[in-house]
């Protein structure tokens, strides 16, 4: 119920802000479609677990710049997409979401450098509760330009989830979980904090290529057939994965919620066609370590194409 | 900059040292036709054609003809011009004017400019402001020079103003030509610039013969640097941690 209560505002702050836009042309409209493959989409811990899937995935973003100032805006943007794996239908989600993005450039031309400050807040809606959840994104970043190609970001990252309070799970309890004792059920109720840097690089035929690094220390959920004693050793909620519904798996799956420190690191290549529309090709590649000194990986490839509408 | 071709029946000339060259980095053309038809005893035309290495044609070059101070008077018009904003881009992207000559930045975008320039020639600030407004707003351009005009909301926006000393300049086309009519009899300096010439050869020179009633045609090939700032489509955004 929490889903479709916050679906409604954030339904309303969407509308509220496309009506708005429409008496200013600093308005933009972007639509992105595309489709890729991950390789590990259950954050399996071996091969066994490692399932991966192809995808499809849409995205409108409606936003509106604001100029506060010479040296300063505001861009509030309400984003609406979807994800499909065609492979593992239960991981398909929907995501509504707002954003809002305070900038500082500290000067005039296109060297001076910039602050920003970023909150998003998205809610992901699945195919079982115990996969929804509600994220709440916190940016602080710097940036700058030190040749005409060369643009290197560097900030941190806050993020927050949350998630819907679950009933008693009758899986979790025959798997020997001690009801009193419990994990706690929420899988989806965790933060994480990341640091990153990124450079970009502008061709002169338009061609952008970028190489982004994430050192992010927070929790990761992870599925599993077999719930062992050292997974509920190391875990931190526990619960049935809806992601692998009873009709489609003979064995039970469970999401387990770890504690993590990963790296992530991606490279992209974007490549205009026009001059509102562009095809980017992205490899995100993940090494997620747990607690146990146990090694998760996922890689995700992936090609978008993006309309500024 | 490199000779790309000799069409001249007058190239021995140029081998006798008829031409002198003041850049280093200079290596000349040239090719100087007679003129098929005779305009008259003092109008001489000249055609200069700008390509880059592959022989694809260089348009925005500015190329000017450098009078003498006392031939000056004649060519110095004033002029009122204007370098709009449209579509997050200024319109023209490279303007020239006479020295001395007003220039007016109107916003013909929905949405808020903030117009600037660095140039040690012609430094000012426009804060923001939006469409209709500043409508009466002119900058004069007194010194000879190029000024680079930007706007601090949209980095990408760039535009050049060509403050020449005379009106006898040019702006290469899409061809990459350049022309010049009614240019005076006598020896002059030819200054070629671009905006993405290398530093060295940001404004090339070299000493032209302009004979009564002959039509000069010239061909250079640049060697252009990046563009220093890039419009481009959108990319989609990073992916999100999980």
């Amino acid at each position: 119920m929490i889903f479709f209560a916050n679906i409604k505002k954030v339904s309303a702050a969407a509308a509220l802000l496309f009506l708005s836009s429409v008496s200013n042309a600093n308005e933009f409209y972007t639509l992105s479609l595309g489709g890729g493959q991950e390789s590990n989409l259950p954050r399996g811990i071996d091969d066994f677990h490692e399932l991966e899937s192809t995808f499809v995935r849409a995205a409108i973003t409606a936003g509106k710049r604001y100029q506060l100032g010479l040296n300063d805006s505001l861009t509030i943007s309400g984003n609406l997409g979807f994800s499909r794996f065609n492979d593992l239908r239960g991981f398909d989600r929907v995501a509504l979401g707002i954003a809002a993005n305070y900038r500082y450039k500290f000067g005039f031309g296109p060297f001076a450098p910039g602050a920003n400050a970023s909150f998003i807040y998205d809610v992901e809606n699945t195919q079982g509760q115990a996969r929804d959840t509600e994220i709440a994104q916190f940016e602080l970043s710097i940036d700058k330009r030190f040749q005409s190609g060369f643009t290197l970001e560097s900030g941190i990252d806050y993020q927050r989830n949350y998630t819907n309070d679950l009933d008693i799970d009758p899986a979790v309890l025959a798997s020997g979980s001690d009801l009193v004792n419990r994990l706690s059920f929420e899988l989806f109720d965790f933060e994480s904090l990341s640091v990153f840097a990124a450079i970009d690089y502008d061709f002169l035929n338009g061609w952008r290529a970028g190489v982004a690094y994430h050192r992010i220390n927070g929790f990761t959920v992870a599925s599993t057939t077999k719930p062992w004693l050292e997974i509920f050793k190391i875990s931190n909620a526990f619960y049935s994965d809806p992601a692998f519904p009873p009709e489609d798996f003979a064995k039970p799956w469970f999401g387990y919620l770890l504690e993590t420190n990963s790296d992530q690191w991606e490279g992209a290549l974007s490549i205009p066609l026009s001059m509102d529309t562009s095809i980017d090709f992205s490899i995100n590649w993940t090494d997620i370590r747990a607690s146990n000194s146990r090694d998760y990986e996922n890689t995700i490839y992936a090609i978008t194409l993006t309309f500024s509408l | 900059m490199k000779i790309r071709s000799m069409q001249s029946p007058l190239h021995s000339l140029y081998k006798l040292g008829f031409f002198s060259l003041y850049s280093v980095r200079l290596n000349l053309i040239v090719g100087l036709l007679l003129s098929l038809g005779w305009v008259s005893g003092h109008a001489q035309g000249l055609t200069v054609q700008l390509d880059d290495s592959e022989g694809n044609p260089i348009s925005g070059a500015v190329v000017e003809i450098i009078l003498p101070e006392e031939m000056r008077s004649t060519y110095q018009l004033s002029d009122e011009t204007e370098v709009d904003q449209l579509d997050k881009e200024f319109v023209p992207h490279i303007s020239t004017v006479v020295s001395g000559s007003d220039v007016m930045f109107p916003n013909s975008d929905d949405i808020l400019h903030h117009v600037y320039s660095f140039s040690p020639i012609s430094t000012f600030n426009i804060p923001l402001y939006g469409k209709g407004t500043q409508n009466d707003y002119s900058h004069r351009f007194s010194e000879t020079g190029v000024v680079e005009i930007g706007c601090n909301i949209h980095d990408w926006m760039l535009a050049y103003i060509y403050v020449a000393q005379t009106t006898l300049n040019s702006i290469s086309d899409d061809s990459g030509q350049a022309t010049l009519e009614n240019v005076p009899s006598g020896t002059f300096e030819l200054r070629i610039w671009h905006s993405r010439l290398k530093e060295q050869d940001i404004a090339m020179t070299q000493t032209i013969e302009f004979v009564d009633g002959e039509k000069t045609v010239i061909e250079y090939t640049l060697e252009l640097e990046r563009d220093r700032r890039v419009r481009r489509a959108p990319s989609s955004n990073r992916t999100r941690y999980r």
